[in-house]
């Protein structure tokens, strides 16, 4: 039973580009229906940043894989996949898409970090980053709190987690090679220190806290041996 | 089976029984999509492909939903006109 | 210590679903196991009355999850069972100020330190109850013996299966022997056979349970009650001992002589 509604698929700007739901129904029909929409307005969508809001729809890697290769064919940059269910996020957190659109509300804000000091300038986030937030700064980012799948840190210094780094991290953005990532737990889905990105092996057993630094072209992870910090 | 249940002691013409018939067609047809009107079309469209090849008995034809556990499985049981004599020779 | 997560759901809403949440926590608590019970609707809060705690909310759930408390200052401890912990529902609008994966990770924070926790899923099959499946182990749907809850608790069943969470397993709450044995209700056999996924308890009609919420006693704390047996009973089941099912099922006739043939999956 094909659905017939206008409705099931809307288009909408929010702040940071746009918003396309999908409603209910059979997804191969609906997935057509906007390739369609999408096709007919190519110049529309050029170099538009989509997220896409699928609602209760279920959808399994082959399913999203295939629609973001499909949007980046267009190119057109989806970069978050909004649903109620828990097969489809997980699903999208697992290929790097942002999961919420969550933009904080002004008082939980960035705050930057006071000192009297003559040293570098830092700011300072006292709040989990969940999927979609995105911090660009140039200086160095501390956050007190989780850093959750989905979640983006951009750094021209140096990225300390005060908590669980799970998201995607890039210090030393402008090229320092010098800059570090420290975090309670580091476990991101995505790290790279100016150029060089690193593969994270998956951690056995408990998590200990570590800092990434580049050695020899490489990005390592060493653990936080505070006993030996004096030397 | 359906036999022995209806000796069991109290009476099952009541509405307890009418709710459960009631509920095996409905969730049959929750779980597959199909309302009655295309079960109507399915069965006809079936016995017009079945009749290209084979002689059926139209008035003898049962195509029905049924419920296997958490499955369904649709049973048709089409019986074919008197076999055709082929001439031999 | 690892908790076992478990996700009260229904499809219809007024089943029982958080009357079955909070006594089935209590029976697990009352045997001496460390148990935090979820209340995971979106706006409406129900399982703090039912439970008690009413008056003693200060965050939820979504404070939680937006990082205004700590996990431990949401989490109200019960004065009568010390290891019971109650996460109240918030009283939000906004639908999506929870998502599957938030439900997840405070699973996650959870399970080192009890031994089961408990999740009442609201009714629908729209985001609230998706983000109560999203951490569960185990996921108990609770019907009616009635035309429209056994319809919904069909579609929720397939639900589950589709998010990879099933096979879910069935509590028949309301059953009233008169109107069975009247022909005038579905037997716990008629829905066991239409909705075919494993039984796990069935509750009789009993006005012990509305005098309790009346009370904020939950009915589980009362052993002498026919409800609050067969939540026991439950507990007991969920925690791998067989036990058979209650006398009131058997002496409608059906339950024993059908059982051994209508079970789900045949043979």
């Amino acid at each position: 039973m094909a659905g017939t509604s206008q409705l099931s698929v809307q288009i909408k700007g929010i702040r940071d580009g746009l918003l396309i739901s999908i409603g209910e129904g059979n997804w191969a029909d609906l997935q057509d229906r906007l390739f369609g929409h999408i096709q007919e307005r190519a110049n529309f969508f050029k170099g538009a940043r989509v997220a896409l809001d699928v609602g209760n729809h279920i959808l399994h890697a082959a399913e999203l894989g295939a629609l973001r290769d499909w949007f980046s064919d267009q190119e057109v940059s989806l970069w978050a996949v909004l649903s109620n269910s828990p097969t489809t996020e997980a699903t999208a957190q697992s290929l790097g898409l942002a999961t919420r659109l969550s933009i904080p509300k002004p008082d939980r804000a960035v705050r930057p970090l006071d000192t009297n000091l003559a040293g570098e300038s830092a700011v300072l986030v006292q709040r989990t980053l969940r999927s979609g937030f995105r911090v660009a700064f140039a200086g160095h980012v501390v956050v007190i709190g989780d850093v959750n799948p989905g979640a983006e840190i951009i750094a021209s210094g140096s990225v300390v987690v005060w908590g669980r780094l799970r998201g995607v991290v890039h210090a030393g953005a402008d090229g320092n090679e010098e800059a570090i990532v420290c975090a309670l737990d580091l476990m991101p889905t995505q790290l790279r220190i100016a150029s060089i990105i690193a593969l994270t092996p998956s951690r056995k057993g408990k998590p200990d806290p570590e800092i990434a630094r580049v050695h020899n072209g490489q990005v390592v992870a060493e653990p936080w041996n505070y006993k030996e910090r004096g030397k | 089976m359906a036999g022995w249940l209806e000796r069991l002691p109290f009476s099952r013409t009541k509405s307890a029984n009418k709710a459960k018939e009631r509920l095996k067609l409905v969730l049959i047809h929750d779980r597959t999509d199909l309302t009655p009107h295309m079960m109507e079309s399915l069965k006809n469209e079936l016995l017009g492909v079945i009749s290209r090849y084979v002689e059926i008995d139209a008035e003898a034809v049962r195509i029905s939903m049924n419920q296997d556990g958490r499955e369904q499985r649709l049973v048709a049981d089409i019986p074919l006109r008197g076999a055709t004599r082929r001439r031999i020779g | 210590m690892t908790a076992t997560v478990l996700t009260v759901t229904s499809g219809k809403g007024g089943v029982g679903k958080t009357t079955t949440t909070a006594n089935v926590a209590v029976a697990l608590a009352a045997s001496g196991l460390k148990v935090v019970c979820i209340d995971a609707d979106i706006g409406l809060r129900n399982l703090d009355v039912v439970l008690g705690l009413e008056n003693r909310i200060v965050y939820d759930l979504v404070d939680v999850i937006e990082g205004r408390c700590r996990l431990r200052q949401a989490m109200i401890r019960d004065k009568r069972l010390p290891e019971l912990f109650l996460i109240p529902a918030a009283q939000t609008r906004d639908k999506s100020a929870v998502s599957p994966s938030d439900m997840v990770r405070l699973c996650d924070d959870l399970r080192p330190d009890y031994d089961w926790v408990l999740i009442d899923s609201p009714a629908g099959i729209e985001r609230g109850f998706r983000n109560s499946i999203a951490p569960a182990d185990i996921v108990l749907v609770v019907t009616n013996p009635e035309v429209s809850a056994v319809r919904d608790a069909d579609r929720i069943i397939g639900l589950i299966e589709a998010e990879e969470k099933g096979p879910a397993r069935l509590i028949i709450n309301r059953l009233n022997p008169s109107l069975v044995k009247r022909g005038d209700m579905l037997t716990a056999n008629d829905v066991l056979e239409l909705l075919a996924i494993e039984l796990i308890g069935v509750i009789p009609e009993d006005e012990n349970v509305v005098i309790s919420t009346n009370r904020g006693q939950p009915v589980a704390l009362d052993h002498k009650t026919r409800a609050g047996q067969e939540f026991i009973n439950i507990s007991r089941r969920l925690r791998g001992e067989k036990v058979p099912f209650s006398e009131l099922a058997e002496k409608d006739g059906f339950f024993r002589k059908l059982s051994r043939v209508l079970r789900p999956g045949g043979n």
